[in-house]
């Protein structure tokens, strides 16, 4: 019975550890092999909290929790710069430095050997020292972890997160703050790898380094994946299986020597198997998405939403007129190397306009819609914004404050739902912050049913309205440049720069996107476009910015510059 | 015809770029593709090669459908392809790119004569022949990119916008360099960015728009033409 | 400053050996772009067929090729039936890595199971011992240094003069443009790992003759071949030998500031910051 107690306490502390890794790689994407660093060093700081100052081992789980998670808030700055291919090195690399950095300061951690007689849990008068008398205790803490895991993952947090793991650079150009994210996820997972470690320290009442080898920080990756990344019951599945499977060994008879190897040899075939023939793990992600539909029906959201009728939004209306235009660019310059891209560039755009940025291939005004959308730094020069200066502003406040951009490539986010896209889009979301998410659930539901409103009233404006439920990857080519349009309307910003946004559709369509696109300055949006297909420039834009070698060469009508034999010659060639 | 592309369809995944696209070439004969950018003619040039799969129409090269077929077959039936960027091996010699040029089509035994060719064309290659080829200034690997692509003596050959990155002057060169090409009897399909040279050096031209061919015009026509900005 | 030249001369051997690693590893990697973690186990996998054929009364150098068989044909077989497929399949960076680990830990299982845990020593190699004033080796360092340095040399004559060479080098610096030119990649990919189990295989027999092998020696040399790759220089195989030879060098002399305890855990720090500041390395270039 003690056995069996036992085998589930070690059961469970491993499923806390995979949900905890899963929220780091599974929803944050960030390949941590330094997992099982944390869970040691969680379970010597409660060690050494407990026996040195004598308190509650509540108190020392605690710490443990909040060092740890802020050691790891620390470190997750230079995790997160390292590119992709290298991560996996780079967490290696610290995760060894910090493993012999433990064997080596004896005093501190006792080498080795580690620190015995560390104290049982007490509570109100009972002492927790056996197997059996342990595991209400574990199954709370379980319980605890997954309440949290799932409150982080389901809300408009973990919804961010789901864009993140997709394409980093969209959820930037949403108004969302990538790398906060990243780093308050790396924090909460090593936060409970931490608490973990507390509890297993106070259960084994011992903490050695060897909890946290790299082979323990491999067995936890192997065990998020064999369960399915991104899935938090599969992360038990996982875990219970790479634990209970070689335990099942020592009934082997004849096993006892050969145990540690067999055991080995076991965990690496289920590796190697599952890696190669069912990467995605136990129970896919598709699996889950199905019943997250039947969930949504029970839930009395129907499938196809209809059409909801709640008025003009605040967007349509025109804003109140000021004088000036309401984004001006000022003698912009930026360069690369030795090249300058863009030389003192100038240009404004006026409210309720479509102004066109067109120039020869390398005039720089990609890098000049870049400067303007916060995605590159200027060298020089002033960008201001309803008469403020946002020139140094990065690309992921633009949205916050009225300025959103488009992407060649469209950029949505295959794996979410249609209504997710536009969802994710919304500003100032109280459900993104984890203090409000779990201090003031309330609020959190009451904004996600206005977004929702906002976002159905969208989707309907460009047509997609039946199809909020649809997985955006469904979408043919034309509905997802529709989904972009609708995404960008949701961010509420009053100006829009659209980035070659006839670029992939096809020729029957080109006159109806135009119009779409008049339509939205029409309602009262400022526009800017950069443009290849001269067909629509002169189409749709009210002023014309003529580029080349990073300047401002000419501004006008379409029909006035393309008179102008000057300009015909650099666009062309002599 | 020494090639003809019938009503080809051109995407990737779900986004369709050609739309029907439909162009000749004959033996011996400058052709230039214009058009804006992003109006598919890249997209156009890697399908007729077979860098890109097809979704629908023909590819008919010396009386022979080669829809489809790998860029590796083709090289060796004389139809080469200057790529826009990455069309070197950078960390190879300037010799040993041109001889793995020539692996291309197994004829390794002649290379003598072939680079004599090459060299006589693009004579700045001889002279660093021993040099690295990413240490090469980016209108030399342009030159060296050219001239892995004839080393094979291609009867058709495509380049995908060889003027980019170059200063005027090395433009005006690589003209001369193309004609001259074209006069050893190669057929020269260009797409270039540089409308003028573009116009001026070909026989023929097509004229691209979003996805489809909207026009096809004579030297003389193009030359003459008071508004280009209506093609664009 | 004898202890000084002491130390020293332990780099330059210990970096001898490590530029072998490094460039058996780095060969591999910087042609296929592939994490082969499984290289740990082909090392212990050569040592031991060595051990098997030794302890039946075979000669060294027959045992030894042998063991290098054997090491050519597992490598070839992992890349094959392994990483090939998943490849095919555009499966993730951490997919592989966790089949290489697979691949790896089972492998060394197995050979705990099949030897036992105990280690054994590769004997029949004459062990003398050689002073040259303050410094003082063996025989076996000599001829570590020396076949390391041969292997090496030959590699680098290989990949620089015969055709074959030409075309791994390029396949690993444009993999697309050698496919349209008609080079098979598989073909090539194979190749690479059969020679760089070789290279690994040359490596464990040198290491066996001097240190007793068991069944887990493949992870630390596992962590040496790519330490040492990433800091000399991803896509440069120049770079790995000098970074083998750096690290060769500093591990050892690292003993004159630190305690021994330290040694590996400076090894892992510089890898920290090596990725950190300049992740293609000292000799590599980026996007490589």
């Amino acid at each position: 019975m003690e056995y069996l107690a036992h085998t589930l306490n070690l059961a469970f502390i491993f499923v806390v550890l995979t949900v905890s890794l899963n929220l780091i790689l599974g929803y944050g994407g960030m390949a941590s092999m330094a997992h099982a660093v944390f869970f040691c060093i969680g379970g010597y700081i409660s060690a050494i909290v407990t026996l040195n100052l004598g308190c509650n081992f509540l108190i020392g789980v605690l710490m443990a929790v909040v060092a740890t998670a802020a050691v790891g808030g620390a470190l997750a700055a230079p995790f997160i710069r390292v590119q992709e291919e290298y991560l996996i090195l780079f967490t290696i690399a610290f995760q060894m430095v910090v493993f012999h950095l433990m064997m080596s300061l004896y005093n501190i951690t006792g080498g080795d050997s580690g620190i015995f007689g560390v104290p049982s849990p007490r509570l109100f008068g009972i002492v927790f020292d056996t197997p059996v008398r342990f595991l209400p205790l574990m199954t709370i803490f379980v319980i605890v972890v997954y309440y949290v895991a799932f409150k982080v993952t389901k809300s408009p947090f973990g919804r961010v997160l789901k864009g993140i793991r997709e394409d980093e650079r969209a959820v930037s150009s949403l108004g969302k703050n990538v790398i906060q994210f990243k780093v308050i996820v790396f924090m909460v997972g090593t936060g409970i790898a931490a608490g973990a470690g507390g509890i297993f320290a106070h259960y084994t009442q011992f903490i050695s380094p060897a909890i946290g080898s790299l082979d323990e920080s491999i067995l936890i990756i192997a065990m998020v994946v064999l369960g399915g990344t991104a899935n938090l019951w599969g992360s038990a599945l996982g875990a219970f299986l790479l634990i209970i499977i070689p335990e099942i060994l020592n009934f082997l008879p004849g096993a006892s020597d050969l145990i540690v190897p067999l055991r080995g040899f076991i965990y690496g075939a289920l590796l190697i198997i599952f890696m190669r023939f069912r990467p995605e793990g136990l129970i896919p992600e598709y699996f889950h998405l199905k019943r997250t539909e039947r969930g949504r029906q029970k839930a009395g959201i129907s499938s196809s939403p209809k059409v909801m009728d709640v008025g003009t939004p605040k967007a349509y209306q025109a804003e109140p007129g000021s004088e000036g235009p309401i984004l001006e660019v000022k003698g912009l310059s930026k360069s690369f190397g030795g090249l300058k891209a863009v030389d003192d560039f100038f240009m404004g755009l006026e409210r309720g306009k479509i102004t066109a940025l067109v120039g020869p291939n390398g005039c720089g005004k990609t890098t000049a819609f870049n400067l303007v959308t916060g995605f590159l730094k200027p060298d020089g020069g002033h960008i201001r914004f309803r008469d403020k200066s946002i020139t140094n502003l990065p690309a992921h406040k633009m949205p916050q404050i009225g300025i959103a951009r488009s992407w060649q490539d469209v950029r949505i986010f295959q794996g979410m739902t249609v209504l997710d896209n536009l969802l994710i889009a919304r500003q100032n979301q109280s459900g993104e912050r984890l203090i409000k998410l779990f201090a003031m659930p309330w609020q959190v539901k009451r904004e996600e049913q206005e977004n929702r409103k906002a976002a159905a009233l969208y989707l309907n404006w460009v047509g997609l309205g039946e199809k909020g439920f649809e997985i955006a990857r469904n979408l043919s080519y034309a509905e997802q440049k529709l989904l972009a349009i609708a995404r960008l309307l949701t961010t509420e910003a009053q100006v829009l720069l659209l980035d070659e946004p006839s670029s992939g559709v096809d020729p029957n369509w080109v006159e109806q996107f135009m119009g779409i696109i008049r339509d939205l300055a029409a309602s009262g949006k400022t526009i800017c476009i950069v443009e290849h297909n001269l067909e629509v420039v002169r189409g749709i834009s009210d002023t014309v910015y003529f580029m080349a070698e990073g300047r401002k060469m000419a501004q006008g009508s379409a029909d006035e510059l393309m008179a102008d034999p000057k300009l015909g010659e650099i666009y062309f060639g002599v | 015809m020494l090639i003809t592309v019938k009503n080809l369809d051109v995407g990737y995944r779900d986004k369709q770029v050609v739309f029907g696209a439909s162009l000749n070439v004959d033996v011996g004969e400058f052709i230039s593709l214009i058009g804006h950018n992003g109006a598919g003619k890249t997209t156009l040039l890697k399908a007729v090669c077979g860098f890109l799969k097809t979704e629908g129409g023909q590819v008919i090269y010396k009386g022979a459908d080669i829809t489809n077929r790998s860029p590796a077959v083709n090289v060796k039936d004389g139809l080469s392809f200057v790529h826009q960027e990455k069309s070197l091996f950078p960390n190879l010699s300037v010799l040993e790119n041109l001889q793995l040029a020539a692996y291309a089509v197994g004829k390794a035994a002649d290379i003598e004569r072939r680079l004599k060719v090459v060299y006589g064309l693009f004579p700045i290659l001889q002279e660093r022949e021993r040099q690295m080829a990413d240490t090469l200034s980016g209108g030399q690997q342009k030159q060296l990119a050219v001239g892995m692509a004839i080393l094979v003596e291609p009867e058709l050959l495509l380049l995908d916008e060889p003027s980019l990155g170059l200063s005027p002057n090395l433009v005006k060169d690589l003209g001369g360099v193309l004609k001259e090409i074209q006069k050893m009897g190669t057929a020269i399909l260009l797409v270039e960015q540089n409308v003028k040279m573009a116009i001026s050096l070909a026989q023929r031209i097509y004229v691209m728009r979003t996805g489809q061919i909207i026009l096809e015009d004579t030297h003389d026509n193009m030359m003459n033409r008071e508004n280009l900005w209506d093609l664009f | 400053m004898s202890l000084f030249l002491l130390l020293l001369t332990r780099g330059i051997i210990t970096g001898s050996l490590y530029a072998l690693l490094g460039v058996s590893w780095g060969i591999i990697y910087n042609t296929t772009r592939t994490f082969h973690f499984a290289h740990g186990f082909i090392y212990t996998l050569t040592s031991y067929i060595i051990l098997l054929f030794v302890g039946i009364s075979v000669p060294l150098i027959p045992s030894l090729l042998f063991g290098l068989l054997a090491a050519i044909l597992a490598g070839c077989l992992v890349e094959y039936l392994a990483y090939l497929p998943m490849r095919v399949k555009n499966a993730s960076q951490l997919s592989i890595f966790l089949t290489a680990m697979g691949i790896m830990i089972a492998g060394q299982s197995l050979i705990h199971l099949i030897f036992g845990p105990d280690s054994r020593p590769l004997t029949g190699f004459p062990e003398h011992i050689i002073s040259f004033g303050m410094i003082t080796f063996t025989t076996i360092d000599l001829f570590t240094v020396v076949l390391s340095w041969l292997v090496i040399g030959l590699l680098f004559a290989f990949l620089g003069r015969t055709k074959a060479g030409m075309m791994i080098r390029a396949v690993s610096s444009n993999p697309e443009k050698a496919t349209f030119i008609g080079i098979d990649s598989r073909k090539i990919f194979v190749l690479v790992f059969g020679i760089g189990s070789f290279l690994v295989g040359i490596a464990a027999f040198l290491s066996t003759l001097d240190k007793p092998a068991n069944p887990h020696i493949g992870l630390g040399a596992l962590l040496i071949s790519f330490i040492t790759v990433f800091l000399g220089g991803v896509g440069s195989l120049k770079g790995a030998v000098l970074g083998g030879m750096i690290l060769g060098v500093a591990e050892s002399l690292v003993i004159i500031v630190l305690p021994t305890e330290y040694k590996m855990m400076v090894t892992f720090f510089i890898l920290f910051l090596v990725i950190l500041i300049k992740p293609e390395g000292l000799m590599g270039k980026k996007n490589a």
